[in-house]
């Protein structure tokens, strides 16, 4: 199941980086570790073009920002917190490159690791409202045709080498993504969106979108930041070469010296004693580990498994529901050791099922789309293979507020699906008991390809099929296949699923003038006269209810369609970890709520570890955790 | 002319007769054979021992026997259930309706020995996954809730069938190709050697991957892949044989008599070359199974849900606390091979042209 | 003879051709290429198996469609934009590879342009490109010089007589310059990656084998002599019992047992050394220690299943020379049993053993990627399969280059074996 994680490389444009400095902070003396010129205050830039003083006169120049309070409370880190110890981790691959922009650097690990925890972009977000708070930007100002925005760099702000971070940074950073010799068409295509910003003064920089969407402004602000002074000399070609596994100086929290890069065993990402917002109060109490270790055990989660409980590696998120209830009875859990825990938020579930291709004969026909929905009985499953751990989908937006609530459950209903299947003509089976066609004599049989690993998860399908005369085939392909074919619409059923987005994105999968196209999302041939009327307006609507509308709506009408047979879901993340650690009341985010957040907010809770010790050692039992997180749940309710 | 054919063949029958004997002398290979024949051959009626479809239905005067049917091919042994009065959307359940026949009707079924097939999973009612062995399930079921003794089972027959074509196919290319590069030398068999050079650099897995893409690889698409290049290995050893016994006298003296090279070839080469093919012959068929089970496990094998050793180990190994599904196709696997290699030790014995030397 | 066997060098050369353009042929016909790889992770945003529920990914943009020029720009990366002769010779290295292009455009009633071709030394590269009537290009460098590095031409003129042009630089880089390009995945050259992988399979390829041969032969000639024994059959169920167990099935059992995680703390969990940084301030005998500490397991998985081959071959062989008359001789003339069994037919049998060496080799720096899987080792197998699934052409090909090169060579050992071991083979 990592494998899946692995798998769903792309492009994290918009990061939840929250917290990394700004706000009202006029006597910082965090860079005291530095004791070099280069960190002393630039006093010459005056407030207009940016330098200090700016603040006072920022509202009347029509810029906004966010201040810390203590309505915040534990959202940008635990007062508790305390700084030290290490933190080991297993991935399942090593980064195809330690870069963060151009080819092959649109991995989740490049993203929610590196790009995360070592550099910085202008905003960031709130972690449990979204609204934007300070990054290398304290400040920021959108026009009021939604077009241009402008942003004012915190003058604090310094890169590792000591050099101040400047409106040259963000323009030479956007120059790099825009670069085609980056070979990452994504960048071109989401920067493309915005002329070339302007360095207006040192610390100020504008940029001017060329349409209004009310998403541009959560890309730019969302924009990791490069030094100017390193990519200056720089192509983008000596770009991907020279940087593909050494790190770019760079203004984050943490930094991953080149000696603690072990191609294809380890990486270490090292705390920054010298971090500029390190006594920020967005970033004071997080990243509190001095060292994160990131080791690879290539696609073997067995192996990974058996390294956690024997302590190579401090957590472990389990993904299938038949580890979590078969292979979970052992010494250290049972003895509370290692504690086992259910942690629910709000993170977006994606979509997932059995993805019909419209296009081609039998899921063109509506009813068969259903009757296939109606034979495929999850509820059965879940309670027969999946220990019941799992709620069922029944929404593009399964779980969070843009879940139509009126879709229909579609809950197994073999009745409804002999009669969907009589209407289109299928009344009668052949010899082999397969339905076939009244008129035609068309026996009622296509194919599914899927990988090795999701058999066990298609065959009983077969079977429940089977049982009402449909002959699904299952055919093994690899992974690359798979997608190929369903790329080329050269399928007629497939399991596939989307990941979860926080903003819903439904324009690349959904817009009718897709259908006919290949290499796009639209793998279903999904076109809806109406969908395309709400797409634009949900694009350009500021309002944020409105928007909620309008995703509604499309979904109920996708829903309607049906061009997916909705499979599992499940709104919580299944964790494994060694009793030593401290964390947040709420363990993890809002809006990603998986282990990512343990890099951030998490820390070594030193009593803990000797209390873990002494247990281990006497062979003591420690208290259970409570099974069920549900902060996030509450929250919703309170809120 | 016709005597000394007659004679020839004469010869050739109480040689073959002979070794036979010879054969049925070793205890050990000869049992295993034995037993292994005969488990493949009722492995062929597994339809009427381990089916979950009824040998016999007796409904209101009217016989049916769908258990049966199926072991024929082309006829059709599928009975909705409405036909026995059975409430269910498809076929009968044969199990349900022994039940409620046993009392207060004049209908009723004969079941196979092992009621249960090898596809029916946690959808049939009653069907749970995990299932430790019992005297329901005799080696448990699996992950989805199949029935392990049912499936492994079937996936013998697949197994010993699939390696059997495949042996044959490859000895039938790999010695005439071989054959011929060995006797005719020279440029054939230079030319002929880099074609097979080249031919062996084919990369398995890619062919597999580009055939699969495009169609559903099934039995027959796997034996043709796979002796494309299989058939290779033969050639190497039939091409040194046939140098080596060309060298020999006997076959100088054969051209020299101005003997065809047809003649030359079946008559006088080929059966004394042939000998040390045939004792291979068991350890190829061990390779085929072997071959079946690391691409089934691989996912480039039958497609699912066929029942096979592969597919069951690799479920197995994934379950690991559940023994007998990791178990089962071992022990099945081993005792076939073993069984293989004792009938490949006995016909080594049984075919050796030598007084066999035991050292007093 | 010499002739011969130099002939048969020579036609290693038309063989590694013919081999070499079967196998970049069926590459090209693979089905999801990177060029498909790197669509796919554009457009497809978060689009995952579908596997059971949850444990997606969180992004906020969902894919994006691929424009027509970025793909032309990826597809000229991977020099897909080349017919595929082409392809094969600039991969031999025998035909000019393109590299580091640059578009720029070129309007009417320009004759000359200048372009921005990167940095040299820290100062941005600037070059002139002047076009002909022939629409010919040149590239000058701004002291008037013609470029030696770079090299355009014209891709394509649009209606209003615009012209898409590109500029480029040429090199000949392939396998006969001793290059066999860049991994895709390991983003390094393909050497580098091969090197160090190379070596961890030869360790257990060698160790496995001379395991296996310490054991196998001794047992071999035991049970030879001991046919139809007890000790024969029980031996025999044994060897067949670890032969059917599939080694890599056997090594993840071993790990849970012995690797600390659930039972006995005995054996590391995997890998082929201590981690770098531990290594790494270990001393040499240390090092060794650690080294077959972390040994132990794998070697066992690796040569559990090679136990049986052996030891059955080394017992028919002994027993087919034991039949010979050679050995009846020897023991008319008088000798003892142990001279005769250890000096006449031992010679004879280890022959066979000793010519599938080629096959051996072969086997050994293929690697074993199941059991590399296992134990977590960065062997030559893994790379080798992962390759093939993530369609790593470079790799794969210079994986292939290597097996080819090495079964040639085998071929001709195993032939010059045969003539040495019979003088009545002759070869033509």
């Amino acid at each position: 199941m990592t494998k899946q994680i692995l798998s769903s490389t792309f492009v994290a444009l918009f990061l939840f980086i929250v917290g990394c400095g700004g706000g009202e902070k006029k006597e910082k003396s965090s860079v005291s570790a530095m004791g070099s010129s280069q960190s002393s205050k630039d006093m010459l830039t005056s407030a207009e073009n940016g330098g200090y003083g700016f603040e006072e006169i920022a509202e009347s120049l029509g810029y906004e920002t966010y201040v810390w309070s203590e309505k915040d409370g534990t959202f940008f880190g635990d007062p508790n917190a305390v700084k030290g110890g290490t933190l080991q981790y297993i991935h399942s691959s090593f980064p195809r490159t330690m870069r963060i922009v151009g080819q092959n650097s649109s991995q989740m690990i490049n993203s929610r690791i590196i790009e995360r925890l070592c550099y910085e972009a202008l905003l960031g977000q709130h972690p449990a409202t979204l609204e934007f708070v300070p990054g290398l930007a304290s400040h920021w100002s959108i026009s009021d045709d939604k077009r241009h925005f402008k942003f004012r760099i915190n003058p604090d702000a310094r890169w590792a080498d000591g050099k101040p971070i400047v409106a040259d940074d963000v323009v030479a950073t956007w120059d790099l993504r825009m670069d085609e010799t980056i070979l990452t068409p994504s960048e071109q295509i989401s920067f493309g969106k915005f002329e070339r910003p302007v360095a207006e003064s040192k610390y100020i920089v504008s940029v001017k979108a060329k349409s209004v969407n009310w998403r541009n402004f959560l890309y730019f602000g969302g924009m990791a930041i490069l030094p100017n002074h390193i990519l200056k000399d720089l192509d983008g070609t000596a770009y991907l070469e020279e940087y593909a596994f050494s790190m770019m100086t760079n203004s984050g929290p943490y930094a991953i010296p080149e000696d603690k890069i072990r191609n294809q065993e380890s990486f270490i990402l090292e705390r920054r004693n010298d971090y500029w917002a390190i006594d920020d109060p967005f970033s004071k109490y997080m990243y509190n580990f001095d060292k994160i270790k990131v080791s690879i055990v290539k696609d073997n989660t067995a192996l990974e498994y058996e390294k956690f409980k024997k302590g190579e590696q401090d957590f472990y998120t389990v993904n299938q529901a038949r580890r979590w209830v078969e292979e979970t009875d052992y010494e250290s859990i049972n003895m509370g050791w290692v504690k086992k825990q259910r942690v629910f938020s709000e993170r977006p579930a994606g979509t997932s099922g059995y993805f019909f291709n419209m296009r081609k004969w039998p899921f063109d026909d509506k009813n068969i789309r259903y009757a296939f929905t109606y034979l495929y009985d999850r509820v059965k499953m879940n309670r027969e293979m999946y220990y019941n751990e799992y709620g069922y989908m029944n929404s593009m937006y399964a779980g969070t507020i843009y879940e139509n609530p009126n879709n229909n459950p579609f809950l197994p209903d073999a009745e409804k699906a002999v009669n969907l299947l009589k209407e289109s003509g299928y009344s009668n089976r052949n010899d082999e008991g397969w339905l076939i066609h009244d008129e035609t004599g068309r026996v009622m049989s296509f194919e599914l390809s899927l990988p090795k690993t999701y058999e066990y998860m298609a065959t009983p399908v077969q079977q429940m099929l089977k049982e009402y005369g449909m002959d699904m085939q299952i055919k093994f392909v690899d992974y690359n296949t798979m997608i190929k074919n369903v790329n080329e619409r050269n399928y007629q059923v497939a399991m596939l699923g989307y990941g979860g987005l926080i903003y819903p994105n439904p324009e690349t999968s959904l817009r009718s003038e897709l259908a006919d196209q290949n290499d796009n999302n639209n793998v279903w041939g999904f076109k809806s006269d109406r969908v395309d009327e709400l797409l634009p307006e949900y694009d350009t609507c500021f309002d944020q209810k409105r928007r909620v509308e309008i995703i509604r709506e499309i979904d109920g009408i996708f829903s309607d369609v049906h061009p997916t047979a909705w499979s599992i879901v499940r709104n919580y993340q299944r964790i494994l970890y060694w009793d030593k650690f401290g964390f947040p009341e709420w363990m993890f985010t809002r809006y990603q709520g998986d282990y990512w957040d343990m890099f951030r907010y998490w820390w070594m809770d030193d009593t803990k570890a000797q209390r873990l010790k002494s247990a281990k050692d006497s062979g003591e039992k420690l208290p259970q955790a409570e099974m069920d997180m549900m902060f996030w749940p509450n929250y919703l309710k309170a809120n | 002319m016709s005597k000394q054919k007659q004679n020839t063949e004469h010869v050739s029958i109480s040689i073959n007769r002979r070794r036979w004997l010879k054969f049925k002398g070793l205890k050990r290979g000869y049992y295993s054979f034995v037993t292994l024949l005969t488990l493949y051959g009722i492995s062929f009626l597994l339809p009427v021992l381990i089916n979950s479809k009824a040998l016999v239905v007796q409904y209101e005067g009217e016989y049916f026997f769908p258990a049966i049917l199926e072991l024929m091919p082309g006829m059709a042994s599928y009975y909705p259930g409405q036909q026995f009065g059975q409430d269910v959307p498809g076929e009968a359940n044969y199990r349900h309706l022994q039940k409620e026949w046993e009392s207060g009707t004049d209908n009723w079924v004969i079941m196979p020995v092992y009621p249960y097939n090898p596809y029916e999973d946690i959808t049939t009612e009653g069907n749970k996954m995990y299932e430790a062995p019992s005297r329901k399930h005799w080696l448990g079921t699996d992950n989805t809730g199949r029935d392990v003794f049912a499936r492994l089972f079937y996936a013998f027959n697949i197994s010993i069938s699939f390696a059997l074509i495949l042996t044959f196919v490859n000895y039938v290319l790999g010695i005439s190709i071989g054959g011929a590069m060995g006797f005719f030398g020279g440029k054939v068999d230079l030319f002929a050697q880099r074609i097979i050079e080249i031919w062996s650099s084919l990369p398995m897995l890619f062919v597999i991957i580009i055939m699969s893409s495009i169609i559903r690889p099934s039995f027959f698409l796997l034996i043709f892949i796979y002796t494309m290049v299989n058939w290779i290995f033969l050639t190497y050893y039939m091409r040194a044989e046939f140098y080596r016994e060309k060298a020999k006298d006997y076959v100088s003296a054969a051209i020299s008599m101005g003997q065809r090279n047809r003649t030359i070839i079946f008559k006088h080469i080929l059966p004394n070359s042939l000998v040390p093919v045939i004792t291979y012959f068991p350890f190829s068929v061990v390779g085929g199974i072997s071959m079946l089970v690391g691409l089934d496990y691989l996912g480039f094998g039958l497609p699912p849900p066929t029942p096979s050793w592969g597919q069951m180990l690799d479920v197995g190994l994934q379950n690991v606390s559940k023994w007998w599904m990791v178990f089962s196709p071992v022990v099945a696997q081993f005792l076939t091979l073993l069984a293989i290699v004792f009938i490949g030790e006995g016909v080594r014995e049984a075919f050796d042209p030598k007084v066999y030397s035991r050292l007093r | 003879m010499a002739t011969y066997f130099i002939r048969r060098l020579l036609l290693m050369i038309p063989t590694f051709l013919g081999s070499t353009i079967l196998v970049f042929t069926i590459l090209q016909l693979a089905p999801g290429g990177p060029l498909e790889q790197t669509i796919m992770q554009l457009q497809m945003g978060g689009m995952t198996g579908g596997a059971e529920g949850g444990g997606s990914s969180v992004n906020a943009m969902g894919g994006s469609v691929l424009p027509e020029s970025a793909l032309k720009e990826l597809k000229r990366f991977y020099g897909f934009d080349k017919p595929i002769y082409q392809r094969y010779l600039i991969w031999l290295g025998i035909w000019p590879r393109e590299i580091k292009h640059r578009d720029f455009l070129i309007s009417v009633n320009e004759s000359q342009v200048e372009k921005r071709v990167g940095k040299r030394d820290g100062h941005i590269w600037r070059v002139d490109v002047s076009v002909d009537e022939k629409g010919a290009l040149t590239v000058t460098e701004k002291d008037g010089s013609a470029s030696p590095v770079w090299h355009a031409s014209i891709d394509e003129t649009e209606e209003d007589g615009t012209r898409k042009a590109v500029i480029f630089q040429q090199e000949f880089s392939g396998i006969l310059t001793g290059n066999l390009g860049k991994s895709y995945t390991y983003a390094k050259p393909v050497t580098e990656v091969m090197a160090p992988r190379f070596k961890v399979s030869l360790f257990f390829g060698l160790i496995g084998y001379f395991l296996s041969y310490l054991v196998c032969i001794p047992l071999g000639i035991k049970k030879a002599l001991k046919h139809g024994s007890s000790f024969d059959f029980v031996s025999s169920v044994v060897i067949f019992v670890a032969y059917s167990i599939p080694g890599w099935a056997l090594g993840g059992v071993l790990l849970v047992l012995f690797g600390g995680g659930t039972f006995w703390d005995i054996f590391p969990l995997g890998g082929f050394h201590a981690p770098m940084e531990v290594w790494e301030t270990m001393s040499f005998w240390e090092k060794i220690v650690n080294q077959a500490h972390h040994a132990v397991l794998p070697v066992i998985a690796w040569s559990i299943t090679s136990f049986a081959t052996l030891t059955v071959l080394m017992k028919n062989s002994l027993l087919e020379n034991l039949s010979q008359d050679y050995i009846r001789t020897a023991f008319a003339k008088g000798l003892s049993e142990k001279r005769v069994v250890w000096i006449h037919a031992m010679r004879n049998s280890i022959i066979p053993i000793a010519s599938g060496i080629g096959y051996i080799i072969a086997v050994v720096i293929s690697g074993s990627y199941f059991i590399e899987r296992v134990f977590n080792i960065d062997g030559f197998g893994r790379m080798a399969y992962q390759a093939i699934l993530d369609r790593d052409y470079p790799i794969t090909l210079g994986f292939l280059v290597i097996v080819v090169l090495i079964r040639l060579a085998a071929n001709i050992l195993s032939d010059l074996a045969l003539a040495t071991t019979d003088p009545r083979i002759r070869f033509k």
